[in-house]
């Protein structure tokens, strides 16, 4: 035995170039991994968090469409629609809604709207569905109007929501929308209970120098009730388009990252739904748009505030922040949530932060430099000015 | 000679370490400092680090070292409206600057050539993803060039064991490698099989093994199945067929398998009929890379793939002219990159930022991006499977003129509801 361990230590060369590779090798790695150990958890600054959603976990339910409430008979009555007489138009209604217009050539932009009185309590959180088709070349857009419960008006839009300035696509479109946050988004201190909507309006509206004929046309316009149903668990059976899951408290939209939720998800074969992450009626963070997978039922999804283009059909809980999944197609017959980690992550501001534009258009020749003029001049000079050879 | 090795070097190093000092990739850089800041400050493992753990555990060993700095006083500033800090920014582009002076220095040895060294070290893309982006796909490519180099030396466990690695910060480097242990396997060496396999399983498990119990479901879900093309997630794609079809694929698109399968056929094939069981492992790697551009979403960083690949090969069957093309090709893969995919600002400043409309703010351009993309990497097969011949400037002329035409039809014509 001694002799095997001698004869193996004779043979092994330990001056070799090899041998000395494989230490320098083993001190490099070593002093990289010994660091990163010891000083886990050891800088003192808090610029990157993440909380336990599920510790703020609230309720559950469940929520889907109701019967229709109301819906526009599109019969032959002008009078409950109404436009103003400028600029020119035919507004023809019978079976649907036409509202064509000539617009003349004008360095200003022009519109029409046709509107109509209605009254829409928003006590059922009602869902209205638009089907309509727009000429291409304009845009256009739905407002609507109400009253609170002592009767004072206000107006249930706002500026950049997708309900406004829509453009015209010439093919029919189907646009849902929650009045209650539609509400809520115009007029955050607003009381719903007790509010109503009691009029709505559309409008089709032409860009400077645009013009032509063109037309608004109504093929649907109807409400839903909003149906809930509450589970007592984070576990949740039946056939839903939507889920509301409530937290405890409203989650900062400042500094928020990231907020992943693990869930199991079960439902037709043609569902796709979408994850929003709301404080009160705003969506701080968005999903991807998921389909059901064959490998598992779990799906880990992402949610972001860079991802927000969208916002859910349902409305969460208006006083604290609710995670709410959103079925674009299909139905969700099980749902469980499984973990929300949500993240924020901190940068002081940079005080450069205000430089001028000729500063901007400096740096950008000063990074092309760096990136193409230096490195294809070295290499021009040494392909073609000082030849490499072997 | 050494002294343009070394100026060669000290070019290569500067622009880097500039470029890296203000410029950057607001939401990947965002992504790298959070995972590392949640580990030093708070001590929490990032089971949701939103890639390989190897690229996490590599980040972390060099990101103690600015944790030093920190704990010693050192305040960090930052620059515009980048997401992270400007030192911080350094020290998450310090091992993938390594690891392009590491292929510099691999390229040297295996050619003896400073311009096929030069051509990689010096390419705008490498720069772009290294030193402006801040993304690591230099991580992956190191040991991908140190396989094919062992490979040629015959030094086939070490090969294996070097793609392996490869493929643990991104999973192309399991192109290769499969390649590798099919040939294996063709030439019944089932030792040497084993040793592959084993190997590979070994490096596997020990990457993953902090994973284990508590956070594998969410890698499996999270990273595994988008890489794999079965997640449930219906994301962009950049390449040619999802800009054409429409489709929104969750992860890769399922074409990639039948790409993947018809390459495997190829280099078996192949492999008969060469006496260089290199080249042909060289020649359909590089294919691997571009029918993964072709066919699956294709990010911009991907680009950068083929580039070392085809200058050792173009070394070995002496096309110099392949070499020199993936040079031109560099310049034009960032410049799309730049201006059609994230704006000329967005590195620049930390936000989205147009300061050309004409080539930055066009309608359908990311279809153009695509065509003249897939222009470029046919380009490159021409290169790869044609009569050598030299680098003309007929080619820039070529990729300009479909730009150009893509531009027209696809932009202003709008021949295409995209």
């Amino acid at each position: 035995m001694k002799t095997a361990i001698l004869s193996i230590l004779k043979n092994f060369r330990f001056r070799s170039k090899s041998f000395r590779l494989y230490w320098i090798l083993l001190l490099l790695v070593l002093s990289l991994v010994i660091p990163a150990v010891f000083l886990r958890g050891t800088l003192p600054q808090h610029t990157a968090t993440q909380i336990d959603g599920l510790a703020e976990f609230a309720s559950i339910q469940g929520a889907s469409l109701g019967p229709v409430t109301w819906r526009e008979s599109f019969n032959n009555t002008p009078s409950v629609w109404s436009a103003p007489t400028n600029p020119p138009h035919v507004l023809s209604v019978s079976g649907s809604l036409k509202l064509s217009v000539t617009f003349p050539s004008s360095s200003k932009a022009q519109a029409i709207s046709v509107s109509r009185n209605v009254s829409w309590p928003l006590n059922q959180t009602p869902i209205i569905t638009i089907t309509a088709r727009v000429s291409t070349g304009v845009s256009y857009g739905v407002r609507f109007f109400g009253v609170t419960a002592n009767n004072t008006r206000f107006a249930a839009w706002r500026e950049g929501s997708p309900l406004q300035h829509r453009p015209g696509l010439g093919t029919l479109e189907t646009v849902s929308a929650n009045l209650v946050t539609e509400t809520f988004l115009a007029n955050p201190k607003l009381l719903v209970t007790g509010a109503r909507i009691t009029e709505v309006l559309f409008y089709i509206e032409a860009a400077p120098f645009t013009s032509g004929n063109f037309s608004l046309t109504l093929y649907d316009l109807h409400l839903n009730p909003t149906i809930t149903t509450p589970a007592d668990s984070l576990e949740l059976n039946g056939n839903f388009t939507g889920l509301i899951a409530n937290l405890k408290s409203s989650v900062s939209s400042q500094d928020l990252f990231q907020v992943f939720v693990g869930l199991d998800i079960k439902g037709s074969s043609d569902l796709s739904y979408t994850l929003y992450l709301t404080r009160g009626a705003s969506i701080v963070a968005q999903g991807y748009t998921y389909v059901p997978k064959l490998a598992t039922t779990y799906e880990l999804a992402l949610m972001s505030p860079s991802l927000v283009n969208s916002s859910p059909l349902f409305a969460g809980n208006l006083a604290s922040s609710s995670l709410i999944v959103s079925a674009w197609k299909g139905e969700i017959s099980f749902f469980r949530l499984d973990s929300v980690d949500i993240r924020f992550l901190t940068t002081t501001p940079a005080p450069s932060a205000a430089l001028s534009t000729a500063n901007y258009n400096s740096l950008v020749f000063y990074y092309f430099v760096f990136l193409f003029v230096i490195p294809s001049s070295t290499i021009v000079l040494l392909i073609k000015v000082f030849r490499d050879e072997d | 000679m050494k002294t343009k090795v070394l100026v060669t070097l000290l070019v290569g190093l500067i622009v880097r370490l500039e470029l890296a000092s203000f410029a950057g990739h607001p939401g990947d850089l965002a992504l790298f400092a959070f995972s590392s800041r949640l580990y030093f400050e708070s001590g929490q493992f990032d089971y949701l680090f939103p890639s390989l753990p190897l690229v996490y555990y590599v980040q972390l060993a060099f990101y103690s070292f600015y944790v030093l700095i920190r704990d010693a006083g050192f305040s960090d500033p930052t620059f515009l409206f980048h997401t992270n800090y400007m030192i911080e920014g350094i020290f998450f582009r310090i091992p993938l600057i390594i690891s392009d002076v590491g292929i510099f220095a691999l390229i040297l040895k295996f050619t003896g050539r400073l311009r096929y060294a030069a051509l990689y070290l010096l390419n705008p893309l490498i720069i772009y993803l290294t030193g402006a982006w801040g993304i690591y796909d230099s991580l992956m490519l190191f040991p991908l060039v140190a396989g094919f180099v062992l490979y040629a030396r015959n030094e086939r466990r070490l090969a294996s064991v070097s793609f392996v690695i490869s493929g643990l910060f991104k999973l192309f480097g399991f192109v290769p490698f499969s390649l590798m242990a099919l040939e294996t396997l063709l030439q019944r060496r089932w030792k040497e099989f084993g040793f592959q396999i084993g190997s590979a399983i070994g490096l596997i498990a020990l990457t993953f093994a902090p994973y284990v119990g508590n956070g594998l479901q969410d890698f499996y879900v999270g990273i595994l199945l988008r890489f794999l093309g079965l997640s449930g997630a219906l994301t962009r794609g950049y390449d040619i067929v999802a800009i054409f079809s429409g489709a929104r694929f969750a992860g890769s698109s399922p074409f990639i398998y039948l790409g993947l399968g018809a390459i495997a056929i190829s280099f078996v094939l192949h492999l008969r009929r060469s006496r260089s069981p290199l080249q042909a492992l060289l020649l359909w790697s590089i294919v691997g890379a571009v029918a993964l551009n072709i066919l699956t979403q294709s990010e911009p960083q991907w680009l950068s793939w083929p580039i070392p690949m085809s200058i050792l090969y173009a070394y070995l069957t002496k096309r110099e002219g392949l070499a020199h093309y993936t040079y031109f090709y560099g310049i034009a893969g960032t410049f799309l990159s730049i201006t059609i995919l994230q704006s000329i600002g967005y590195l620049l400043l930390g936000t989205p930022m147009v300061f050309f409309q004409a080539i930055e703010t066009f309608q359908a351009r990311v279809a153009v991006y695509s065509v003249s993309i897939a222009t470029m990497l046919l380009v490159l097969l021409g290169y790869l499977f044609l009569k050598p011949v030299k680098f003309r400037v007929e080619v820039i002329a070529l990729v300009a003129l479909v730009y150009l035409q893509a531009y027209f039809w696809l932009s202003i014509m709008r021949v295409l509801p995209v």
